[in-house]
């Protein structure tokens, strides 16, 4: 068991109590005399023993190989990447704040980074030196992204463009740097599958061209052109879709009122339409007047006959040459058939089927029979003639209304069809004309946004307010490094002066010389030497010098003499900036 | 329960860590950032396991001695910084403990013993306190190190790994039966 001393609840430190004993200087000057010259340490004597036998071996091994086709290379070796010599940062203690992303090689994937730009990995993505896939290992992207000339200045990527001997800057709509490790060596990427980067820009114009820094050349590479999305443009459009939508012929409504009132105005309309009014009246008479299927009398079925007087019973005359078969199931009682029966009231019943019912004057005596009418001989034959001359009127009638409703329906389809079309053509004119309109007022809003930015630009430096990004600028990078969307354009040196004297502190031969063009989003950097011309850009915002970490900001220039004022070392890129007066 | 912030870094904090660590190798004159930031850090790791500031003032300076002349054999793995100066930290301080044969001091507050009895043993956290302390006790000195760092220094598991030189997985296993065990000395008890 293991002895401990539980202090619960005690003596906490304040950070100002431990800050008291730290003393750097002191801890150094101990560091320094405790640590002795190499040559003195044990280390150094057994690092040379093990250095002097790995040497010959290498050398037995490099001359028994000589001969040999490429050995492969072992996949644990990785090149080693510092910072490209080529690129120097002019601050020590200054980088552009970089995104990192843990990309697991096998899988790639989908990263965003402060800015929102996007980078899109495919699968095995990366490659070694010897060009072998990276599989199942992590790899560190690391993106940084160049904004504007602080970025610029910071980064210490040189933003001048050779073109057949003529020196241009850059005007940047972006840059980015991407580069991919592995621990602390650098990887390739498989130019197989190149990377997607869809970066988020402030600067919405076509004219930018795509470059690649090569570092080996120590040049740009013109690469072509980036694919620009306009975030406003697209979100305009996207208001104005759900604002005005697309509109579908399906989508235009005619209601019955306004089509009948159309049809109203065609005289052939209102003509068929009459016509079907008379058809249908005839139809109506020639059903009220059709008597019903005449039924042929059976012989073997027991029936009877009424005696009808026609004064008497005008309503039963229809009945006169009828008989009346008994329903099935039916049957005459004999005490019936000798009485004399003064009334007869005949109902339809089911089927064929009617009621008859025989009463008495004078008494309450009441009885039923269910019986089929029927006829028989010629007044079947008679019946029959004219059930059937009636049934071809009704025919005829309904065949007649048959074609006017269609044709009055074709009428109406076309007049529907017309209305519809154009009603369709008026909604298109009036949603383009209200677009039209949107556009305008969105262009005047620009304009006076335009104006109002003008006039409002002292303002908006002296507040260091970021441009909003308004774009993104998509391309896809086959190799790691720095990719810049750019236009080069001419610096428009107006003047030159050999330097006489360059003053920042102290008299100093040279420093670097950077004009800074804000408008351009660009920067010019020379080094500036005593006896050496300089050029002089109007165009420029500031011209500042750097000299042993420091940054000056010149003031005039008289006579070739370079005079800066001393800002020192920026901490921060709000501080450069602040001093740039960006 | 909550683990400590200042445990957490940033891929990007951990990559201009980086940086600074490629200047001081250039120079020692340069070591002066990284100093200045881990003192504290080392301090408070030392003092939590002494108790005694001169001893920890010792100490310190010692780790800083080793990191600066060790320096150039630190390799960039993707981990922070911090943690191969705490693996330091943590073989000196025990260095330290041999050499002096000093008892092992373990600085804790009472809401660190309640993050170690589960909630509804706390109405009778009182009554638990004494049993609780001889538990812990009982730890062999790798047991208490990964109690006293979890929950008496809420450091994340990750961390404790890289400090400790272990699989996370395997610190969270060990953990968790340390936890176990302890439930089960403070039933018997």
């Amino acid at each position: 068991m293991t002895d401990y001393k539980f202090n619960i609840d005690g003596k906490q430190l304040s950070s100002e109590e431990i800050q008291k004993r730290k003393d750097f200087n002191a801890f150094h000057k101990k560091f320094q005399a405790q640590s002795k010259a190499f040559y003195q340490q044990n280390w150094f004597w057994k690092s040379t023993g093990l250095a002097s036998v790995i040497i010959v071996s290498l050398f037995m091994i490099i001359s028994s190989s000589k001969n040999n086709s490429k050995n492969p290379v072992d996949d644990k070796t990785f090149e080693i990447v510092n910072e490209k010599h080529f690129i120097k940062p002019p601050f020590k203690d200054l980088r552009v704040k970089a995104d990192a992303f843990e990309v697991d090689a096998n899988k790639g994937g989908t990263f965003k980074s402060r800015f929102g730009s996007i980078i899109k990995i495919p699968a095995f993505a990366f490659s070694r030196k010897n060009g072998k896939t990276i599989k199942d290992q992590t790899v560190e992207i690391r993106f940084t992204e160049y904004k504007d000339v602080a970025d610029q200045i910071i980064s210490g990527i040189p933003m001048t463009y050779d073109s057949a001997g003529t020196k241009y800057m850059f005007s940047s709509a972006g840059m980015v740097e991407i580069r991919g490790f592995i621990g602390d060596s650098s990887v390739n990427l498989n130019s197989q599958e190149p990377i997607q980067i869809e970066m988020q820009s402030a600067y919405s114009g076509t004219e930018y061209n795509f470059y690649c820094l090569n570092e080996e050349e120590k040049s740009w590479d013109y690469l072509g052109k980036d694919s620009v999305v306009n975030h406003a443009e697209e979100a305009f459009k996207k208001q104005i879709q759900e604002k005005y939508p697309e509109i579908q012929k399906k989508d235009i409504q005619i209601s019955n009122k306004q089509l009948e009132a159309q049809l109203q105005r065609i005289p052939e309309y209102k003509k068929r339409k009459k016509r079907k009014f008379q058809i249908l009246q005839d139809l109506r008479q020639l059903n009220a007047i059709s008597p019903t299927k005449p039924i042929k009398a059976d012989k073997e079925k027991e029936k009877f006959s009424l005696d009808i007087l026609e004064k008497e019973n005008p309503e039963l005359v229809s009945y006169k040459d009828v008989q009346f078969e008994l329903a099935f199931g039916e049957s005459i009682n004999p005490k019936h058939t000798n009485q004399n029966w003064n009334n007869v009231d005949i109902k339809k019943g089911e089927d064929n089927e009617v009621l008859i019912t025989f009463s008495k004057l004078n008494s309450n005596q009441e009885i039923q029979y269910k019986a089929i009418p029927v006829l028989d001989g010629k007044a079947f034959e008679n019946a029959h003639k004219a059930y059937l001359t009636n049934l071809n009127n009704i025919n005829k009638k309904r065949n007649e209304l048959k074609k006017v409703t269609q044709q009055i329906k074709y009428l109406q389809r076309e007049i529907k069809t017309k209305s519809i079309d154009k009603a369709f053509i008026q909604a298109k004119l009036d949603r383009t004309e209200r677009i039209a309109y949107a556009q305008l007022e969105r262009r005047n809003k620009d304009e006076l946004a335009r104006l109002e930015q003008r006039a409002t630009v002292q303002k908006i430096q002296l507040q260091n307010k970021k441009t909003q990004e308004k774009v993104t600028r998509c391309f896809s990078a086959s190799n790691f490094g720095v990719f810049n969307c750019d236009k080069a354009i001419a610096t428009g040196a107006n003047k030159k002066s050999t330097i006489t004297n360059i003053k920042f502190q102290e008299e100093v031969n040279e420093a670097i010389v950077i004009d800074v063009f804000q408008q351009a989003n660009g920067i010019y950097s020379c080094i500036a030497m005593k006896k050496k011309v300089l050029n002089q850009y109007a165009n420029s915002t500031i011209t500042i010098g750097i000299s042993k970490n420091q940054i000056g900001i010149l003031n005039h220039t008289s006579k070739g003499e370079l005079n800066f004022t001393v800002k020192g070392v920026p901490k921060s890129k709000a501080q450069l900036m602040e001093w740039l007066e960006l | 329960m909550n683990i400590n912030p200042q445990y957490h870094k940033t891929k990007e904090q951990i990559h201009s860590e980086q940086q600074l660590v490629e200047y001081a190798k250039a120079n020692s004159k340069d070591f002066k950032p990284l100093y200045n930031q881990y003192y504290e850090i080392v301090f408070r790791f030392v003092f939590q396991r002494t108790g005694n500031e001169n001893l920890t003032s010792e100490v310190v300076s010692n780790v800083f001695f080793k990191v600066l002349r060790n320096l150039d054999k630190y390799e960039f793995r993707g981990l922070p910084f911090s943690s191969w100066v705490l693996r330091i930290a943590h073989n000196e301080t025990f260095k330290a403990f041999r050499k002096s044969k000093d008892k092992r001091v373990v600085r804790l507050e009472t809401e660190h013993l309640q993050n170690l009895i589960s909630e509804n043993a706390n109405n009778y956290f009182e009554e638990l306190k004494p049993a609780l302390l001889k538990a812990l006790k009982t730890l062999k000195g790798d047991d208490m190190q990964l109690i006293e760092m979890r929950f008496f220094e809420g450091r994340p598991f990750k961390e404790m790994a890289d400090i400790l030189e272990k699989k996370e997985s395997a610190v969270k296993m060990k953990v968790y039966r340390i936890l176990e065990k302890l439930k089960n000395s403070l039933r018997k008890n």
